[in-house]
């Protein structure tokens, strides 16, 4: 006879059969290091990540990731070129003119959005990365508003 | 660097909320401890939503960033467990709307045949059990395998947040998750004499 389960029988067998990454605490404390307390940016979500079939698999796949807020959308691209470089091409929906920040442990490069909502950075060095994108168009009380994703893993 | 397994004893809850007391105190790397204490359970918490591997890691980021933007609003720091289990709930909740679905776990990564390697006799006879246990709960509707996994890991946990993500009436959680329960147990039944 089985006796009635216990729900700490039942969170232990998920622990075991779907643990979490077990890299996910020391990337949460990189989005911690890398946040920006002071600004209040909206947060971006994830929606989608596609891996690009490449021809050989020599080649590092080319990923595209897809992050919303409401009715803003950025799409990265995100294709590796040399070793430990990546090439991002982004494109952001509605098309607007903005700056893009690209936030990285020890360092923050800046490129601008273009009126027809492109971007793109080369030579970018692959590891855990942030993006806020601030808007040049101000709200009725003159701020602009900014974006940031998750951090997000260019490989 | 702080104690990072609860000691023998305590449960994973008092350790969060003694990390998170001693953060609001001013010792920075007790933040650190808390995050290594209570991802596991945001983890299981986010994924009884059915997002996918990567949707679940941002929705679990973004629950850590909401708590440092908001700790302030916390006046009771033995309730931050239950204030983070919350957040990443109505977090999963919203993702798993906007993306469509609501469904249960079922990844490729998570066939629910054995892959255990038998070590001794005893491991053999508790894998036996625990596979058994896997399979049978894989067999409850998602309804009941989400509630399950969600009080599972809870502190406290908040009914009618569960209520309104599961499109139940607050009263039905308790009975619910009762019958639940049997039903489960009636599967391991039958599960345990197929094999005999």
């Amino acid at each position: 006879m089985n006796a009635d389960v216990k729900l700490s029988e039942l969170a232990e067998m998920w622990e075991e059969r779907d643990p979490m990454p077990t890299d996910l605490p020391d990337r949460v404390l990189v989005a911690l290091a890398l946040d920006d307390l002071d600004a209040q940016h909206e947060m971006l979500h994830l929606v989608e990540r596609s891996k690009e079939l490449a021809g050989t698999r020599s080649v590092a796949e080319a990923v595209t990731i897809t992050f919303a807020a409401g009715e803003f959308t950025v799409m990265l691209h995100v294709s590796p070129t040399a070793p430990e470089h990546c090439r991002v091409d982004g494109w952001v929906a509605p098309a607007q003119p903005m700056t893009v920040k690209v936030v990285q442990p020890g360092s923050t490069r800046t490129v601008r959005v273009d009126a027809t909502g492109r971007f793109s950075l080369s030579e970018l060095t692959v590891g855990l990365t942030r993006f806020v994108l601030v808007t040049e168009a101000v709200d009725g009380e003159g701020r602009t508003k900014s974006f940031a994703t998750p951090l997000v893993e260019l490989s | 660097m702080g104690s990072i397994r609860p000691e023998a004893g305590t449960s994973r809850w008092a350790t969060a909320a003694e990390q998170f007391r001693r953060w609001l105190d001013g010792e920075s790397s007790a933040l650190d401890d808390l995050v290594r204490t209570l991802t596991p359970v945001l983890w299981q918490v986010v994924r009884a939503y059915g997002l996918d591997r990567h949707q679940a890691e941002d929705v679990v980021q973004t629950t850590w960033l909401t708590l440092v933007r908001k700790s302030s609003s916390i006046e009771d720091p033995q309730a931050v467990s239950s204030w983070l289990t919350t957040t990443a709930r109505r977090e999963a909740w919203r993702v798993s709307r906007t993306t469509g679905k609501l469904l249960p776990v079922e990844d490729e990564e998570l066939a629910r045949e054995a892959e255990i390697s038998p070590g001794a006799d005893s491991d053999v006879v508790a894998a036996d059990e625990r596979d058994r246990l896997w399979s049978s709960v894989g067999e409850l509707s998602p309804r009941c395998q989400r509630l399950l996994r969600i009080i599972a890991f809870d502190d406290r946990p908040d009914y009618a947040g569960i209520a309104r993500d599961l499109d139940m009436p607050i009263g039905s959680i308790g009975p619910t998750r009762g019958r639940c329960l049997a039903k489960l147990k009636d599967l391991l039944a039958t599960n345990s004499g197929k094999e005999q």
